[in-house]
């Protein structure tokens, strides 16, 4: 599978990124070059084996439900590029297309 | 001998003894990191004020001689993608130039409560996306052995600190390499932990099932030091082993009998012949100690690659959706309404080599390629599992290159990116399959460090410090990156 | 032409824990902006979850209560979407591997009882909220976040599409809301967002085997707003189908209250766009027979059970064994009552369906708060079968128990109010009151029947309504009939 400049638009559409055209031609060069040399994966034999997402073979790991205090406030909106009134402060949604 | 050159004992011992005071000795640091690093550019943030203080408070234990641990008074440096409370923490990213996180990660936590003087953040490729320290927003990273060529990454900060003596022991993050690597272009020790034993939680995260955080130090010793004491089970990560903590031995040097397994497939690829003379060296060495060699194969190691950017890609899609400059990071001006705010905030913010793997990572993800793609790699890396546990059967630790070639020059490769991702071969097996891997130098080549890797079972670690350790002490310490 | 509504629902439910999925930070609410949060919950880079127990627990609840099969391996994944509510680019929720699948609710509806099919039932974390600076979300110029909700628990329970009209899906929302509250599952209410429900519907000509394409209706917040939603949104696809242009894609509708329409938001997105996958940070949960079986042997009677041994044991109408069973604090007052008391199970009814509930209304407290307990009307109601009580007296009895908590034996001595049946006693103040009223003797001689009842409404007031009305009226009319003669 090879990706046209318009699907390599369509992933950074998804992936909130708005590409500059030469990035666009850039990165598709690059990726079907990527995407390429992962063919080779369908050499491996995975017969039989069960997916495995997970760094560690563990199970069950789960807290009590006990209140912990949380963070203080001014703590919380120390980074906020804007805020008002104690919170988080975006422009307007618009509807995309 | 300067303190710059001193193993952690040897620190030890003048704090100890009070021939020097923890506050000297970070000055000291202090003052070699001034004259150093506006050349070798490792560090990103210097805090000078919270480490004076901290050396304060690690006098007042010496005196006192209460809660004294191998790590209080010792100036220690911190990769900048974990975090540090009230201390800025980038990534070596535009996107969180400005970022100050109000937490700090357990293991600085558990630094801090040892005693550690932290005395800077360190500078990598941005997001730990990359194995150069090039791609920083802060400038890239020179290798202090020679200034022209990279340290490696995306810990080449952590790694050039330690060489040049600008302090002797830091953490790194590894998720493919990211600690081993850059060791050993700096010809020094590195070690990625078995995963779940070093706490996450404020590491932030490249790849979650594959990230790493671990010690970098330029002895054995000191690496198992450091290590020790930023490993446990962590309730705020699930991810950890619940499992106490190991406890510090003298490492004995005893290796006989120990099995070792060259495996053939980390021969076979396009290795520079020197580095593979250098190996055979540890292995002539490791077999005189009575060491019995064992074949052992690896038949999906040559997948390993491809493997790991498919999950690591896929996963870095996922982790860095939250930078849309909503409540921290950077914000983009250009914004007229709240997608075209997280579009540009995105674009502007990011770089191009974490741009192009969140596509990429997007990509895997999608219906069209999950399955042959990304669940394709999720199997593979349970195949590759079940190779390394048939390996182990036969022998107590692998031995192979860290890397197959030495540092090059600095923006020499920069385009050719499947080969500047294929360098990563030898190293990112052991994060797929969760294994301990440390790195250790072997000698060098035209001036440059070659540095060699063992492998052990999950939860071995133990070993592989007796190994490096043991190698160490035949081959003596190389000492080029001191500055 | 007659066609048929296909309906679907897709209804998230807050759990009721204390502290929220994937952190410690509490759950309650209301709460000023933004003091409920911690790194972990607003998504701070580098924050790791780790699972609340009492969620899956809860989870596994609400599965068994609605027949579900509980899955042994419980995992976690990734929901990838971009929204500024949303802190960390995506929701933890259960795609692969949700914690229940195939269960089904039995309900009775007026064309039969029927099953509705439970597709699967996952969980999922919260998101934040965000506070508009216009009167929508499409006209105002700013949004303000305050991330308070963000990862308290849910679930989604997601239904075949085996509802067949509006006051169906209104109906199975209300045995839902009952079952949920019963195990303890969810607090259930509607008004603050624990309970919210999304539609799919679909509309087609009876006969048609094929469903239509379907709209989701979204922002109902009331069961009164699910059921005028859909009928507003059936008759529009009506329309449409009639006039041959049948919805061609799937789209998501929102309920406009104000107006009492359904408007367009957003053709459906399509599902890739979510990009799910598991989530490394969350190890799986396997759950084995002992945890489901101590689950199951804590869970209460449900509703339904209730609802039809009231009819059967106590011999209740359905409307009584419906409302009291609706409600779990109700049904266990009733049934707590009736383990002291062995009268006819019916004047238990009678007095919780009428006086409780117009008391409990009137104070607008939850059934819950009550002071009056249980074996205090027990009591009462025992006195009122003796007669040492009128059942006038009862309702004052009773107000007492209900706004002091005392017991009917103290609030009947201390306020003097047993009944008067001393015959003697009686004779003597009607004799008063005769003598003391001769206009209306003269009355009831000429023939005005009223003036009988003005007579024994005197001897009430005299005894302050504590007289036997029966030995009243006895005596009276024999001493009128005295007179008489
Ligand atoms: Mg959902
Ligand atoms: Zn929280």
């Amino acid at each position: 599978m090879s990706l046209t400049k318009e699907q390599v638009k369509e992933l950074s559409s998804m992936a909130r990124l708005a590409l500059t055209e030469e990035e666009i031609n850039c990165f598709t060069v690059q990726i079907n070059e990527i995407l390429g040399y992962l063919k080779k994966l369908n050499e491996l034999s995975i017969e039989g084996e069960e997916p495995a997402p997970y760094g560690v073979p563990l199970n069950n790991i789960m807290r009590e439900d006990k209140v912990q205090s949380s963070f203080n406030r001014d703590s919380v909106l120390v980074n906020a590029p804007q805020q008002e009134s104690f919170c988080f402060k975006v422009l307007k949604v618009l509807e995309e297309d | 001998m300067e303190i710059v050159e001193m193993s952690l004992g040897q620190l030890r011992k003048l704090l100890d003894n009070k021939e020097i005071s923890a506050l000297e000795m970070t000055k000291g640091f202090l003052g070699h990191i001034a004259q150093l690093d506006p050349e070798i550019n490792a560090f990103i943030t210097i805090t000078e004020e919270e480490a004076l203080f901290a050396a304060r408070e690690a006098d007042a234990r010496i005196a006192k001689k209460e809660g004294i641990t191998p790590l209080t008074g010792i100036p220690i440096a911190i990769k900048d993608n974990i975090c540090t409370k009230g201390v800025k923490t980038t990534c070596g990213s535009k996107m969180l130039a400005n970022f100050i996180p109000s937490y700090d990660a357990t293991v600085v936590t558990k630094l801090k409560q040892a005693g550690a003087v932290l005395i800077g953040k360190t500078n990598l490729d941005e997001f730990a996306m990359g194995s150069s320290t090039e791609s920083s927003y802060f400038g890239l990273t020179r290798n202090p052995w020679d200034l022209k060529r990279i340290p490696g990454g995306s810990s080449g900060g952590s790694a050039a600190a330690v060489a040049a003596g600008m302090v002797p022991l830091a953490l790194g993050s590894d998720t493919g390499g990211s600690i081993r690597q850059p060791a050993a272009f700096c010809g020094i020790f590195g070690l990625k932990p078995t995963y779940g034993r070093v706490s996450r939680y404020g590491l932030v995260p490249y790849a979650s099932s594959l990230d790493q955080v671990g010690p970098m130090a330029r002895t054995a010793k000191d690496l198992a030091v450091l290590y020790h004491n930023i490993s446990g089970y962590d309730p705020l990560d699930s991810t950890t082993v619940p499992l106490l903590p190991e406890k510090v031995n003298d490492l004995p040097q005893g290796l006989k009998g120990l099995r070792f397994g060259i495996p053939c497939e980390s021969y076979d690829k396009k290795i520079d012949p020197g580095i593979k003379e250098k190996l055979l060296l540890v292995a002539d060495l490791l077999e005189k100690a009575g060491c019995i060699p064992v074949e052992v194969s690896l038949p999906s190691l040559e997948y390993a690659a491809a493997i790991y950017y498919l999950i690591a890609f896929a996963e870095a899609s996922s982790n860095l959706a939250r930078y849309d400059g909503v409540r921290y990071g950077y914000r983009s001006e250009e914004q007229t309404d709240m997608i075209s705010m997280f579009r540009q905030t995105r674009e502007e913010g990011f770089g191009r080599e974490v741009k192009r793997r969140i596509l990429l990572g997007t990509c895997f993800l999608t219906p069209e390629y999950y399955e042959d793609y990304y669940l394709k790699a999720e199997k593979g890396r349970a195949r590759m599992k079940k190779d390394f546990a048939r390996a182990f059967l036969e022998c107590e630790f692998m031995l192979t290159p860290t890397t197959t070639v030495v540092p090059n020059i600095i923006r020499e490769k920069t385009d050719d990116l499947l080969s500047k991702y294929l360098s990563e071969v030898c190293t990112v097996a052991a994060n797929l399959t969760g294994i301990p891997a440390l790195t250790f130098p072997c000698g060098c080549i035209n001036g440059l460090p070659v540095g060699a890797q063992l492998m052990a079972r999950a939860g071995k670690e133990e070993t592989l410090f007796r190994v490096a350790s043991f190698i160490e002490g035949e081959l003596g310490v190389v000492k080029g990156g001191i500055r | 032409m007659k066609y048929e509504t296909i309906i679907g629902l897709e209804v998230h439910v807050e759990l009721k824990t204390d502290s929220k999925l994937c952190c410690g930070c509490s759950t309650k609410f209301p709460a000023e902006p933004n003091t409920l949060t911690c790194p972990v919950c607003l998504g701070l880079p580098g924050a790791l979850p780790v699972l609340n127990k009492k969620a899956i627990d809860l989870g596994i609840t609400a599965g068994l209560a609605l027949n579900c099969k509980i899955s042994r391996e419980c995992k976690f994944d990734r929901k990838q979407y971009f929204y500024p509510d949303l802190p960390k680019g995506y929701q933890i929720t259960q795609f692969y591997a949700p914690i229940c699948r195939t269960g089904w609710l039995k309900k009775e509806f007026p064309t039969g009882r029927r099953r509705i099919r439970i597709t699967r039932i996952h969980l999922e974390e919260e998101a934040g909220r965000s506070y508009h600076s216009g009167a929508g979300i499409i006209d105002s110029d700013y949004s303000l976040l305050d991330y308070n909700r963000s990862s308290i628990p849910l679930i989604e329970i997601v239904t075949a599409p085996d509802l067949r009209s509006p006051r169906e899906a209104k109906e199975f929302m209300e045995e839902l809301k009952i079952i949920l509250e019963y195990t303890g599952v969810s607090d259930c209410k509607m008004e603050e967002g624990s309970l919210r429900c999304d539609a799919n519907i679909s509309v087609r000509r009876q006969g048609d085997r094929e469903l239509g394409k379907r709209a989701e209706v979204k922002n109902m917040n009331s069961f009164r707003a699910v059921e005028a939603a859909l009928e507003y949104e059936a008759k529009r696809q009506i329309e449409l189908l009639e006039q041959n242009t049948p919805l061609e894609s799937e789209e998501t509708r929102a309920w406009d209250e104000g107006n009492r329409e359904t408007v367009f938001m957003r053709f459906k997105e399509k599902a890739y766009e979510y990009r799910y996958f598991p989530d490394p940070d969350l190890l799986p949960v396997i759950i084995n027979d002992d945890w489901i079986k101590g689950i199951r042997n804590k869970l209460p009677e449900l509703p339904n059970s209730k609802r039809e041994r009231y009819i059967q044991e106590f011999r209740l109408p359905k409307d009584d064994a419906a409302l009291i069973s609706s409600s779990k604090p109700m049904a266990e007052f009733f049934e707590a009552v009736l383990k002291d008391y062995s009268g006819e199970p019916k004047n238990v009814s009678n007095w919780i369906i009428g006086d409780l509930v117009r008391l409990i209304n009137q104070e607008k407290i939850e059934f819950h708060q009550i002071k009056l307990k249980p074996e205090a009307l027990g009591q009462m109601l025992k006195i009122l079968d003796q007669g040492v009580i009128s059942s006038k007296i009862a309702k004052t009895v009773f107000e007492e128990m209900f706004y002091t908590g005392n017991k009917p034996e103290i609030i009947i001595k201390e306020q003097g109010l047993e009944q008067i049946s001393d015959v003697q006693l009686i004779q003597e103040i009607v004799v008063k009151v005769m003598a003391d009223h001769p206009q209306s003797i003269q009355d009831y001689l000429s023939g005005k029947k009223k003036a009988k009842s003005f007579l024994v409404g005197q001897v009430m007031k005299e005894t302050k309504g504590k007289a036997n009305p029966g030995i009243v009226n006895v005596l009276l009319e024999k001493e009128l009939e005295k007179i008489k003669e």
